[in-house]
């Protein structure tokens, strides 16, 4: 554009300088229809070159727009000039520039001309005005231009009219803004005044609706102030306000909303608007309840302005009166005392229609209508109450008090506990929140009145926070509503209820909200046997929880990264893992699932060891312990029982050369005897050794002569003792032989001892050798042994027999050892 | 039966009911008191003159650096020195000093001060909110006497209190400056308070019917 406008003025200077003369006049110029044209519409340019122009004698003229020349020129007759026209049938640029040269040297430029293209001023819309009346009061004006923009410079204004005043005035406004403030100089509070916008361009003008409006009345006020909020009747109070300390000097009326809220309500209950409404009056609100704490609050406005913000909240109490309508009652047995009283735990709760109607609520139970000294159980403000009544009572009476008076009371039936039927199930889940969806089976008895279910937070034992409610006998589900604490447990217990009395719970678990346990346990090695082992770990404490247990699952890998899931039993609390390898070391992590989320636990590494030094150590000691200890019972068996073993086992007649006849009892021969007796005859030869106990005979002698008198009959007794094995010089006779002797002994001393040399077994006593008799092999000589010889006969005599027995003496040596 | 009973009830009872209600019906009417537009014109001539009663010490705090409070009553020469006139006298209304003439004195009160602000806004900043609810003012209680009815022979009181003119030529200093400022500011208020007791009064009173 710059370059075009250059080139026109270099050309035009070569047409005046060609000219010369003093006329510096152009001769030749641009002339359209419009310089400033609506986008799209049509523009007629004319090109007029005077004829005594000397710089176009002989060429001809043609038109360009920017760049673009354009056709159509057509040469119009006007006067002494030449003029060519062109009309252009829609001018779409913005600002363009027209120019008119020499056909024949396009650079050549003689006159030329810039058209602006674009819209009247767009409509403004939505004024809008609002007064601030506080510390910088003003008003403040604002409204919205339509699409499309002008694209032309536009003067906007905002024109001002007072009536009162008449006083009228605009202000200029800064290009694209789209709000004003006006100062406080021009507006008056109280008077109605007139305002519109308005948009000039070169294609036109636009204004904006007028706005008439009194400036206070578009006014949003500063929050008021509640001064004074007291009770005034019953179900009443009334509330003193004013305004901020920049509206303070309102006198008129405003409009005063009220709205008001209780202590247990956290909704706001708005009151009907009051129209006539003015500072440092009183607002009266009735139909409230009575001995309630309200907090209130206001807001004002002016005429139609718009509603301040609400006030700051001010409490007040309204005035009390006794308590009015009914409450809901749960009671049950807790315990059976003696003198047939029975331990009472009353629950209750207010009805929907209870009124406290007072700020210090207390209750009575009592087991009489009317209330006195004589009949009360227990006195509380709380909710439940503990109390005995006697086991023939059926009902107790329960009175809401306040400082203005009592309730009528409310009936409370005594229902025992019975071992009816049972609610089959009770199921608990979360419905949202802080609620617990309950659900149980029906009891399908005629009898069952209603269900009652109970609800505790199993973290506190206080039974203030037990709470309950009834469930119609039709009913299987309830929306346990609290709400309940997110993640702690609560125990949920359902009754029901029978004509004859209450029925035994069923309780369950239940969280309104779970999440991951807040902790996990310590895992610990129970056992660590060969390729298996046994991992367990504590209960997590109930307030760590965070949820119903789901499952513990132990995630566990060797060096080779290979993952193997264990899953635990969650009442039992440990897993057993099988199938390890001894020469790896295994990690292992506890994740920990409720239904609200997981959480895994520390790793801990664990392997299967050999049997380490000190468990084989110990295993052997106990084993060798413990085969010492068999070792010494059975020899102590084999000792004590021996004989008995002996016949048991070798039941095999003795070898007298090798045994300890003293060791004999007369019990065990007859043992011996009598095996012999069932058992089947030995192949080989046995020998029999029979005691006799003989009884005492004051006549030693006759004993003697009688074993004398059988002398001849153990004639080869001598010479089997001869060839004993304990009389090396002895050589046997007779080698097949197997000796036989019978000891005969008056109990229970001196023995009498008789030798057999015969092979056939003894029959009896009357073919017995009555005296055992020693035959000297050398001397040829017999002598006896026993009590035979006389007692009176010297020791030398004596000492004389036992070496001429040394079977016996080997028999009294093996004794000994 | 019916019929004959409550003839009977009534002839007795409309005597009494006549006797009860006649004296009220026929009492005279009460003398009425300012039309709803003069009422809203009064009332809010008397908020805008509490505004700028309440206003007049934060202006005067923002306006002056200098604390004049305890030398009020030693200005009173600088006062005349300063050529500030003193502000219309309101007084209670009477059969002397009646509506009209107490509302000519309101006006030219306001447009004194107004005039008076105006010279001290040359110099001093803060006052144009004064200035403005001046006007308000003054508007209002043109309003109210063109409500109230024609006005006589009070333009030349307006005039002869058009005595606001000289002070801008004496205030040479600085100290001069903030002493007028304080002294209008401190006879605004007053005169404010004057306003305040005889709108109140001209709205309670009772031949202001029209």
């Amino acid at each position: 554009m710059a370059a075009a406008w250059m080139s026109v003025l270099v050309v035009m200077a070569v047409v005046n300088a060609a000219e010369g003369g003093d006329d510096r006049r152009p001769c030749a110029s641009v002339h359209a229809s419009s310089s400033v044209v609506t986008v799209g519409s049509p523009v007629t340019v004319t090109c007029v070159v005077d004829d005594d122009c000397p710089a176009l004698a002989g060429h001809q003229v043609q038109l360009r727009l920017g760049d673009r020349v354009l056709p159509g020129v057509i040469p119009v007759a006007n006067g002494s000039a030449r003029a060519y026209r062109l009309l252009i049938p829609a001018f779409n640029h913005s600002r363009a520039t027209l120019t008119c040269c020499l056909r024949d040297a396009p650079s050549h430029i003689i006159a030329g001309l810039e058209i602006q293209a674009g819209y009247p001023p767009p409509a403004l819309r939505n004024l809008s005005c609002q007064a601030n009346l506080s510390a910088h009061e003003s008003l403040t004006c604002k409204w919205e231009a339509s699409l499309p923009d002008s694209h032309l410079p536009t003067k906007y204004t905002l024109h001002t009219h007072i009536g009162d005043l008449k006083w009228s005035h605009a202000y200029e406004l800064p290009p694209g803004v789209r709000s004003y403030t006006i100062p406080r100089a021009g507006f008056v509070f109280f008077s109605e005044m007139e305002i519109y916008v308005k948009g000039v361009n070169a294609l036109g003008e636009t204004s904006s609706a007028r706005l008439a409006l009194e400036p206070v009345s578009s006014a949003k006020f500063d929050p008021p102030k509640i001064v004074k909020l007291q009770a005034w009747r019953p179900g009443c109070l009334r509330l003193k306000w004013e305004f901020s300390q920049f509206q303070d000097w309102m006198r008129d009326f405003v409009s005063l909303e009220v709205r008001l809220k209780t202590e247990s309500s956290g909704s706001w209950t708005e009151r009907p608007i009051l129209d006539r409404a003015m500072p440092q009056r009183y607002v009266y609100q009735c139909g409230l309840l009575h001995g309630t704490r309200y907090v209130a609050q206001i807001r004002v406005r002016y005429q139609q302005s718009p509603w301040s913000e609400w006030s700051g909240g001010r409490p007040a109490f309204t005035l009390e009166t006794a308590p009015t309508g009914a409450l809901h009652t749960w009671m049950r047995v807790t315990g059976h005392l003696l003198h047939n009283q029975l331990q009472m735990l009353l629950f209750w709760k207010p009805s929907a229609r209870f009124r406290a109607n007072g700020r210090n609520l207390s209750y009575v139970v009592s087991a009489l209508r009317t209330l006195n000294k004589r009949g009360k159980l227990c006195a509380t403000a709380g909710s439940h109450c503990t109390f005995h009544v006697p086991r023939k009572a059926r009902k107790v009476y329960l009175v809401a008090l306040n400082a203005a008076g009592r309730s009528s009371p409310t009936s409370v039936p005594i229902y025992r506990p019975i071992a009816g039927e049972t609610i089959p199930e009770v199921r608990a889940a979360a419905a949202g929140n802080g609620s617990v969806l309950v659900r149980w089976e029906d009891v399908p008895s005629p009898a069952l009145i209603d269900y009652i279910v109970e609800w505790r937070p199993l973290l506190n034992n206080d039974l203030s926070l037990v709470r309950f409610e009834t469930a119609r006998r039709n009913l299987s589900t309830l929306i346990v509503t609290g709400p309940l604490e997110p993640y702690k447990p609560y125990g949920i217990s359902v009754y029901p209820r029978f004509k004859e009395g209450i029925g035994p719970p069923r309780t369950v678990h239940a969280y309104s909200l779970q999440k991951a346990p807040s902790e996990v346990p310590k895992i610990r090695i129970k056992k660590n046997w060969q390729y298996h082992v046994e991992l367990s770990w504590d209960e997590i404490p109930l307030d760590r929880r965070n949820g119903i247990i789901q499952s513990y699952k132990l995630f566990y890998w060797d060096e080779t990264r290979r993952v193997h899931v264990a899953t635990g039993d969650p009442q039992e609390r440990k897993v057993v893992l099988t199938g390890l390898n001894s020469w790896s070391v295994y990690d292992a992590v506890l994740m920990v699932s409720t239904y609200g989320g997981s959480r895994n636990g520390s790793m801990v590494h664990f392997d299967i060891k050999e049997m380490d030094p000190v468990s084989s150590v110990i295993i052997v000691l106990a084993t060798c312990a413990f085969l010492c200890l068999l070792i010494i019972f059975l020899v102590k068996t084999c000792s004590s029982e021996h004989n008995r073993l002996k016949v048991r086992f070798w039941p095999d007649v003795p070898d007298p050369a090798n045994s300890s006849i003293k060791s004999w009892t007369s019990e065990s021969t007859q043992d011996i005897r009598s095996s012999w007796d069932f058992e089947e005859p030995n192949p080989i030869y046995l020998s029999h050794l029979s005691f006799l106990e003989l009884p005492r005979k004051p006549g030693k002698e006759e004993d003697v002569t009688a074993w004398l008198n059988n002398a001849e009959d153990t004639s080869d007794l001598g010479e089997s003792i001869c060839g004993s094995p304990f009389l090396p010089g002895l050589a046997s006779s007779n080698g097949d032989s197997v000796p036989y002797a019978t000891v005969i002994f008056p109990a229970p001393h001196p023995h009498e001892y008789l030798r057999s040399e015969s092979t056939q077994p003894l029959l009896g006593s009357e073919e017995s050798p009555k005296c055992y008799q020693n035959v000297d092999a050398s001397e040829g000589s017999q002598c006896f042994f026993g009590p035979c010889r006389p007692e009176e006969e010297d020791n030398a005599a004596a000492a004389i027999q036992w070496e001429d027995f040394p079977f016996l003496r080997a028999l009294a040596m093996n004794d000994t050892q | 039966i019916n019929t004959l009973d409550l003839t009977r009830t009534d002839a007795v009872f409309f005597p009494l009911l006549c006797c009860i209600l006649f004296p009220r019906v026929t009492r005279p009417a009460p003398t009425a008191g300012p039309s709803p537009a003069l009422r809203d014109a009064l009332e809010r001539a008397r908020m805008l003159a509490d505004k700028i009663s309440k206003d007049v010490p934060t202006v005067l705090a923002q306006a002056s650096t200098l604390d004049f409070l305890p030398l009020t009553s030693d200005l009173q020469m600088m006062a005349t020195a300063l050529h500030i006139p003193p502000a219309p006298v309101l007084k209670p209304l009477s059969p002397n000093f009646n509506v009209d003439t107490c509302m000519s004195r309101m006006a030219a009160g306001v447009r004194m001060f107004q005039g008076l602000l105006e010279v001290l806004s040359e110099r001093l900043g803060g006052l144009d909110s004064l200035q403005a609810d001046l006007r308000d003012l003054l508007a209002h209680v043109d309003k109210a006497r063109e409500v109230a009815g024609p006005s006589g022979g009070n333009a030349s009181l307006d005039e002869d209190l058009d005595q606001w003119a000289g002070l801008a030529a004496r205030l040479q200093g600085d100290y001069e400056t903030q002493a007028a400022a304080h002294l209008t500011l401190t006879q605004l208020r007053s005169f404010m308070h004057d306003v305040i007791r005889s709108l109140r009064a001209i709205t309670g009173h009772r031949t202001l019917a029209r």
